[in-house]
Order: C-alpha cells, then sequence, then structure tokens
C-alpha cells in the first residue's frame, strides 16, 4: 500500500515537470513582451528591465533560476502588479478559492450521491425524474451562462442574495458555491444512480436480503459501499472540474481569488503570475488524482497495486 | 454480429437484419431513439440558420444602426431580435457568432479525433517500446488539466480564430488516441492484418489501410462528446476574453457582452446562451443515442 502510493507519487513527477516546462517555454516564446504593452520607453530603459528580470539570459539559464526559485516557493515577481512577488499574489488569493473550491467539493458530493441514491430507489418516479433534469442541466449548460441567470433571479429579481462581491459574508458565498458545485452534482448523481441500479441486482446484495438483512440495512450498509467506487474513482476528475470552473466563477462573482489572477494574467501577459497559477492549480489536480488512485485501492478490493 | 442483435432486436425484425453490416445495424438503433433523432434534426436547423440565416438576412453583424440603438425585441420591426448598445442587430451577431462555435466544434473534433486515432493507431500497431515512449507521453500530457494547457498554447499562437483552434486541438486528441490504441492492439494479430502482412504490404500501409479505419468506428461515439466538449472550450475562453477578439464574435463573447448587462437587457445573454444551450443539449443527446446504438453492451 504505502509502496503503492509512493510509486504513484513519483510517477507523476515528470507530469509536473513537464507541465512546469511547457508553461515555461510558451511564455518566453509568446509574442508580446509584459512591457510592450506600455507607454513608450527608451532602449536603455528595456535594457534595465530585462536585465533586472534576467530577461537577457540564454533561456536554458532562466528555466533553471525559475525551477529553483520553485524549489523555494518562490514564483518570481509579478510583471503587472510591481509591488508584489506572484507568491504574495497567491498567498492572498489562495485561501479564497480554496474555501469557495472546498465547499464546492462539499456540496457537489452530499447533494449528488443523495440525488443519485433517490433516483436509484425510486426509477422513474418524480424525484429519479427531477434529479435526471437537474443532471441534463448542470452538464448541458455552461456555467458561465447559469451563473449570469441566477444572478439575476436571487441577485435582482428576488433579491435575496447580492449579485456579486466578496465581503465575507456567508451570503455573498452561497451562489458561488452553487455554481462551481453544479457541473459536479450532475456528474455525481448521475454515476451514483447508475452504480446503485447495477450494485442492487449483484449476487451479495440479493444474497443479504435472502438472509434477512432488512432493506433499509441492505442499501446503506451493502449497496452503498459498492455503489461509491465509481464515485470515489471520480474525485479526481471533479477536482480537475472544480479548479476550471472557479476561474469562470471568480470572473462572473468577481471572487479575488488566484483565478481571477490567471484571467487577468493571461489577458496581461504577466508571464509569472500565469505560470505561478498553472503550476499551483497543476499540482493540485495532479495530487488529487493520486489520492483518488490510492483511496481506490483500499476501497476496492479488485484493484491491484501492480 | 448475432448476439450483437439478440439482446435488442424484435423476433421479427432478426430475420429481417440477417446480412446486415454491424454498422448499419448501429445505425437503426440509433434512428429507433426519438430523442436523439429530434436533437439531431434540431442541431441540423440551428448549423443551417447560422449558415444560410445571415446570407437571406438584411444586416451586418458588424455595422452599427445608429437610429435604432438598443432597440427591444418587436417581431414586427426592422429588427426583430432588437439591437445591442452600439446599434448592432442581434441576431445577425448570434448567427454569425454560432458559424465561428459551431465550424470550430466541428472541425476542431474532426481534427483531435484525426491526430488521436493515427498516434493511436501507430502506438497500439507497432507496439514496443515506441508504444512505450508515445503512450507515455499521453499519459503526462493526461495529467495536466487541460484547460490551463490550452489557455498557455493559446497565448503562444495568438487569439485569432486559427489560433483558438490550434491551442484546443492540440489538447483534445489525448482520448482518442487511447481509444484507438486499445482498438489496434487487439488488430494486431488478427488473421486480415497477418494476411496483408504476408501480402507484402508496408507496416505505414496497413496502418493506414486497416488499423486506421477499423479503429474508427469506436471513437465515432466519442467524438460527438468531443464537438461538445470544443465548442464548451470555446465559449469558455471567448467568455472570459482569452479566445475570439471583437469585433469578431462567437456565442461565447457574445454571451459575456451578456452577462456584463444583465441589469439594463437580459436580452443579450438570452439569446446566445439560448442557442449555446439548445446545441449542448442536442449533442449531448445525440452521444448517448450514439453509445445506445453503437455500444450496447455499456449499460
Amino acid at each position: 500500500m504505502l509502496a503503492f502510493s509512493i510509486r504513484r507519487i513519483i510517477g507523476a513527477i515528470p507530469t509536473l515537470f513537464v507541465l512546469i516546462a511547457i508553461s515555461f517555454f510558451v511564455m518566453r516564446l509568446a509574442p508580446g513582451g509584459p512591457f510592450s504593452a506600455n507607454r513608450k520607453l527608451t532602449e536603455a530603459i528595456i535594457a534595465n528591465l530585462n536585465k533586472a528580470y534576467h530577461l537577457d539570459e540564454p533561456v536554458w539559464m532562466q528555466f533553471g533560476r525559475y525551477l529553483w526559485g520553485l524549489l523555494h516557493f518562490d514564483f518570481g515577481p509579478s510583471m503587472k502588479y510591481r509591488d508584489f512577488s506572484v507568491t504574495e499574489l497567491i498567498v492572498h488569493g489562495f485561501p479564497v478559492s480554496l474555501e469557495v473550491g472546498f465547499w464546492a467539493m462539499i456540496l457537489a458530493t452530499v447533494v449528488g450521491i443523495a440525488l443519485g441514491i433517490a433516483g436509484a430507489l425510486r426509477r422513474n418516479g418524480a424525484t429519479d425524474f427531477s434529479a435526471g433534469a437537474i443532471a441534463m442541466i448542470g452538464i448541458a449548460i455552461p456555467t458561465f451562462v447559469i451563473g449570469p441567470l441566477l444572478q439575476i433571479f436571487f441577485g435582482l429579481k428576488l433579491g435575496w442574495l447580492p449579485v456579486a462581491g466578496w465581503d465575507g459574508s456567508l451570503n455573498a458565498k452561497i451562489l458561488p458555491i452553487v455554481v462551481l458545485a453544479l457541473p459536479n452534482i450532475a456528474y455525481i448523481s448521475r454515476l451514483t444512480r447508475g452504480s446503485m441500479i447495477e450494485t442492487l441486482r449483484t449476487n451479495y446484495v440479493r444474497t443479504a436480503r435472502a438472509k434477512g438483512i432488512g432493506a433499509r440495512r441492505v442499501i446503506w450498509k451493502q449497496a452503498l459501499t459498492g455503489a461509491m467506487l465509481p464515485v470515489v474513482a471520480y474525485l479526481g476528475p471533479a477536482t480537475a472540474i472544480t479548479v476550471t470552473g472557479s476561474v469562470i466563477v471568480e470572473q462572473i462573482f468577481g471572487i479575488p481569488g488566484i483565478g481571477r489572477y490567471f484571467v487577468e494574467g493571461a489577458a496581461n501577459r504577466d508571464y509569472p503570475l500565469v505560470m505561478g497559477v498553472t503550476i499551483l492549480y497543476g499540482g493540485i489536480v495532479i495530487l488529487a488524482n493520486i489520492v483518488t488512485d490510492v483511496a481506490r485501492g483500499i476501497i476496492d478490493p479488485k484493484v491491484s497495486y501492480e | 454480429m448475432s448476439e450483437l442483435l439478440a439482446g435488442t432486436a424484435q423476433p421479427l425484425e432478426t430475420v429481417a437484419s440477417m446480412g446486415v453490416s454491424p454498422f448499419r445495424a448501429s445505425w437503426r438503433r440509433f434512428s429507433r431513439n426519438k430523442l436523439a433523432v429530434g436533437s439531431m434534426i434540431i442541431l441540423t436547423l440551428i448549423t443551417l440558420l447560422c449558415l444560410a440565416g445571415p446570407l437571406f438576412y438584411p444586416f451586418d453583424p458588424e455595422d452599427a444602426d445608429f437610429d435604432n440603438i438598443a432597440a427591444p425585441i418587436d417581431l414586427f420591426s426592422l429588427h426583430p431580435f432588437g439591437t445591442d448598445e452600439f446599434g448592432r442587430d442581434l441576431l445577425a451577431r448570434v448567427l454569425t457568432g454560432g458559424q465561428v462555435s459551431l465550424a470550430v466544434g466541428f472541425v476542431g473534433a474532426l481534427a483531435a479525433v484525426f491526430i488521436g486515432v493515427v498516434y493511436g493507431a501507430t502506438a497500439g500497431y507497432i507496439g514496443g517500446r515506441l508504444d512505450n515512449f508515445l503512450m507515455r507521453t499521453v499519459d503526462v500530457l493526461y495529467g495536466i488539466p487541460y484547460f490551463f494547457l490550452v489557455v498557455l498554447i493559446n497565448l503562444l499562437v495568438g487569439r485569432t480564430i486559427m489560433g483558438l483552434f490550434v491551442s484546443i486541438v492540440v489538447v483534445l486528441w489525448l482520448t482518442p488516441a487511447v481509444i484507438a490504441r486499445g482498438q489496434a492492439l487487439s488488430l494486431r494479430h488478427r488473421e486480415f492484418v497477418d494476411a496483408a502482412r504476408a501480402g507484402g504490404m508496408t507496416e505505414w500501409q496497413i496502418i493506414r489501410q486497416h488499423i486506421v479505419p477499423n479503429s474508427l468506428n469506436v471513437v465515432i461515439v466519442y467524438s460527438s462528446l468531443l464537438v461538445l466538449e470544443v465548442i464548451i472550450t470555446e465559449s469558455f475562453l471567448s467568455f472570459l476574453g482569452l479566445g475570439i477578439q471583437p469585433p469578431a464574435s462567437s456565442w461565447g463573447s457574445l454571451i459575456d457582452t451578456g452577462a456584463r448587462a444583465i441589469e439594463t437587457d437580459l436580452r443579450l445573454l438570452l439569446l446566445p446562451g439560448g442557442f449555446l444551450a439548445a446545441t449542448l443539449f442536442c449533442l449531448n443527446f445525440i452521444a448517448d443515442g450514439l453509445r445506445d446504438a453503437f455500444d450496447p453492451n455499456e449499460r
């Protein structure tokens, strides 16, 4: 088990390295330097700026410098927010992103599983139908359409929740978390429903029923454990969807997290900022995939560590 | 063949289906799925509307009509769906925006499937070290959240329609490659491939004429989902202002404009959003139908 985890972590190192290398070289090769958008500068000033940011060194030396910095959690200086380093920006914005993302994952898992079970137990009933409809909407209508629609409905028409903004109050957090959770609610409820229906038909569940174990106990103890396997396997991709979705949600609701820095950075060609967020989020997704694999190994006896 | 049909066909049709190719049988199953066929018809209508509509429509999407700025929806007026805050006709903008979104979606999915199938078929058929190397590369790229990769490559190739297209295709060929490789692995020792080899075909000829065509039918089901994914990714980027740049538009960039104006004018969000959502719904139902029809064991 431990050996498996370690092997899985070592296997992820090339992915992380390629991610860092791709982001670094793309940023260096991309047209339009960070200073070209500014007012006209004299050559001497540009040369000085390039020197200050080590842009005059050979590319491989810059890459080495960047890697060395990463080992110290130093993502370099931001080129747009001159007074901040990328690390400072990330430290400032990440807790906000993490809070929204964490609660969105919790909400998606709880509601998704509940809807899925309800649908599986009363197939083709009203609950099943509405759960299916929610799932369909969550999958087919993208976040950036649902978000503004909910803003209109709950923010403007009903006036229950603030349209956007982030003042730390609970009310301001509800809409972003729900919107971020919606696609995953859809996928998780579909997965749970499918695998629950399948599990209820298996021999071991029938045996348990035949032995006289009550329906409720069978559902919660026997069937649910078996039905959860695909859901656990989905948690890796769910993290990726949440991370990507947070970029959109932070943009729509004006949340000061690092997803918004990513969009602004890409628009302003603030290379170090874009790289920092990409590497951090890439690292989180890679880590989530490892955790998912290990968790599957623990729960599912059929997964071998070979 | 017979076992494919046994589960689904009604007794009467079993006789009639004798000698029908698997593809025809799958197609027959698909055409019985009303939801999927209905979606296909609606999607075709949307596509035709976007392609042909602007030809007959009197307004250009980028021309401002200063006499009718922010005109409301009035089906019997000059601008039946109104105009935006610059006086540009909304329907014209949504239709030409749809051309961009749909074109990027379909051509992008096609290109990604093509690259993926050739890559995967080569890896699976040749096998050995090459397979190991090619699939390790895919594994490494798979670990990276693809949206961030698309944005990075988009920064490199530029924010034109072509650049957007390239950056999406470069990232989305991975899954077709994995599917095609699996198929190629199972094909490489089949009799007809051995026969082709004995007959003197080169490895590349075999890949081109036997492995790739035989891997394609497995990938068909996935490709409908890929169209969906490409369209969403494109709108996603355009919504964030990282994709299509004004004055050109796609559904994503129109939704972005609409979302900024929700307090004053809902139509700007609802019209492009409605078109996009309808298209995505249709593609979803079609993908479900294709999966049921081509892969009866899946459920």
